[in-house]
């Protein structure tokens, strides 16, 4: 048996003649959270539901030596997904539902289960159509963490919540579902709130991996050098990536064995370092 | 059968208000039936109801006893006549919504994220289109049958049996067509996403003036899609050899008319059943195949 879950190799995905996934190649560890960061339409969806079987492709994605099509349905007992929260049933009570999910999945923690659930504040009885997004959000999560899966896939789970529900889906995602033999796979725009809790990061753009690489080692390699507004010249001709100015000096992203005198060097964010890679802007 | 079972609840719940008032719906009219024909009753000043002019009382001939059991069986058909034509339309809606429900609702990557197989998922939605239906038919049908039983039996001799097999032939003749349909339904569920039994009849009209065109350009034999479907669908296709109803003593075949082998064990029904597996397996088949997104 293969020590990573996932094996994704070759991986091509076509709507028509538009190329979402290009020769996708990532290995997924256990007991690992990754952050999927790219922009609307970089194929961060596709590749979730591509690695989940959702979606037709091209290319080989296996899960623990096994390749997902083969599995079938039976990959949803060892991964977990949840996409927008909106996407549950809201034709049925929070009950029905919960009542649902206990009865067809085979690795449903009832103990797990009564934690959670003393924990929120969820009403039974009612329908999910009257919840609000907040409120689904807790369902979806006693759902899906009262499962005991290896894998858990996040596709933007957060999306359009506060960010006190953003903060304690998180905290609960962290508290009560990691384990060292568990893997999470997050996908969300807002990377700051996730950055600390990430230990590897996929870059995807345009359809394509353009880094996968370890948090704290991305970083190290990389740092955010800031100079006078009469240097910018000194930043250019050492390759400096995703140039701004703000307050009178410039920032750029170099190597961190690229150094320049007289300048300030701080730790990038993740954020910047994705505009760096992917040639955006900061405006 | 376990994620069968619970799949099925869950559809069954899901489909609650849409069923419950259908139920409704009878009630109601039964209620209003039972209204009108009090009114009826105390406006017309009819209090003995006992019309018929069959002597009653004494001897009762053979004749007497089969045209009174006769008249049971349409009273047990009867009853259940409106209840099956809501439920066959029930069935083109239902199962025109089976496959593609949850994805306009988009829940269906809720479902579909579970550890539940296509074919689990699939056959449960089709047993909401097809066999809830016939649920439905038979419980309103013995509702109404038991209903209409005290007004009928000052009038008519009751009789047990006639009116179970008028009542159980009806349904058996109306579940025949609900199948065909259901399946046809489900079919197109699983072909559109949306508005499928509309898309559906429309590439049904598209074919046919397609065969009509080839048929007027080329003089090739017309072939007349909606007359096989219509044929198809049509439950008393197999009894087209039976004539004797259109005599005035017809009621007396009503017995023969309505045997096992009119309703069940023939070649029309075969095919009815051969149609709807095929039409059930190609709609899973052509489901299995799309994208969840």
């Amino acid at each position: 048996m293969s020590d990573n879950l996932y094996e994704i190799k070759g991986l091509n995905k076509y709507y028509g003649k538009f190329q979402a996934l290009k020769d996708v190649d990532i290995s997924i560890g256990k007991g690992k959270i990754i952050g999927l960061l790219g922009r609307n339409g970089a194929g961060k969806s596709t590749l979730l539901r591509s690695m989940l079987g959702l979606l037709h492709y091209q290319g080989e994605i296996s899960y623990q030596g096994v390749d997902i099509r083969q599995l079938k349905h039976h990959l949803f007992e060892d991964v977990a997904f949840i996409p927008d929260v909106n996407n549950i049933d809201d034709r049925l009570k929070v009950k029905e539902l919960i009542e649902y999910v206990k009865g067809i999945h085979p690795r449903w923690n009832m103990e797990q289960y009564e934690i959670l659930l003393a924990k929120s504040d969820l009403p039974l009885d009612k329908s999910i159509g009257k919840l609000s997004k907040g409120m689904k959000t807790k369902l979806y999560l006693l759902l899906t963490l009262s499962l005991d899966t290896d894998m858990l896939l996040l596709d933007e789970p957060t999306l359009g919540l506060d960010i006190a529900f953003r903060k304690e889906f998180l905290n609960t995602i962290l508290g009560d579902y990691f384990s060292e033999e568990k893997s999470i796979i997050i996908s969300t725009h807002q990377v700051e709130e996730v950055e600390q809790i990430l230990q590897e990061i996929i870059f995807i753009d345009k359809g394509k991996i353009i880094l996968h690489d370890n948090v704290e080692h991305l970083k190290d390699s990389y740092h955010l050098v800031s100079i006078s507004g009469d240097r910018l010249e000194e930043l250019t001709s050492r390759g400096a990536r995703q140039i701004s100015h703000t307050f009178g000096r410039y920032h750029g992203i170099l190597p961190a064995d690229v150094e320049i005198e007289g300048a300030e060097y701080n730790r990038p964010g993740l954020a910047d370092l994705f505009l760096a890679f992917t040639g955006g802007s900061n405006e | 059968m376990n994620n069968f079972i619970k799949q099925f609840k869950n559809d069954l719940r899901i489909n609650k208000k849409t069923l419950l008032s259908q139920i409704m719906l009878f009630l109601i009219i039964d209620f209003l039936a039972i209204i009108a024909f009090f009114i009826f009753k105390h406006q017309s000043g009819v209090t003995d109801l006992n019309f018929i002019t069959f002597e009653l009382d004494g001897d009762i001939s053979q004749q007497s006893v089969e045209i009174f059991n006769n008249i049971w069986i349409l009273i047990g058909m009867g009853v259940v006549s409106f209840v099956g034509f809501v439920m066959l339309i029930s069935s083109i809606s239902l199962g025109s919504s089976a496959l593609n429900l949850d994805h306009s609702r988009k829940c269906e990557i809720f479902y579909r994220s579970h550890p539940i197989s296509i074919w689990t998922y699939a056959s449960s939605k089709y047993m909401i289109s097809v066999f809830v239906p016939f649920i439905i038919m038979l419980g309103i049908g013995l509702f109404n049958l038991l209903l209409v039983i005290p007004f009928l039996v000052p009038i008519f001799r009751f009789d047990l049996f006639p009116s179970l097999q008028g009542l159980f032939s009806a349904i058996l003749i109306y579940m025949r067509s609900i199948m065909i349909l259901g399946s046809i339904g489900f079919l197109a569920s699983a072909v559109f996403r949306e508005k499928a039994f509309m898309k559906l009849l429309l590439v049904i009209v598209t074919v046919q003036i397609l065969f009509a065109f080839i048929h007027f350009s080329f003089d090739v034999p017309l072939l007349n899609l909606f007359g096989y479907i219509i044929k198809l669908i049509n439950p008393l296709q197999n009894f087209s050899h039976i004539t004797n109803l259109e005599q005035p003593d017809s009621l007396s075949g009503l017995y023969s008319f309505l045997s096992m082998r009119n309703l069940l064990f023939n070649w029309h029904c075969l095919l009815q059943i051969a149609a709807s597996a095929l039409f059930f397996i190609t709609g899973v088949f052509v489901y299995s195949r799309k994208e969840i997104n």
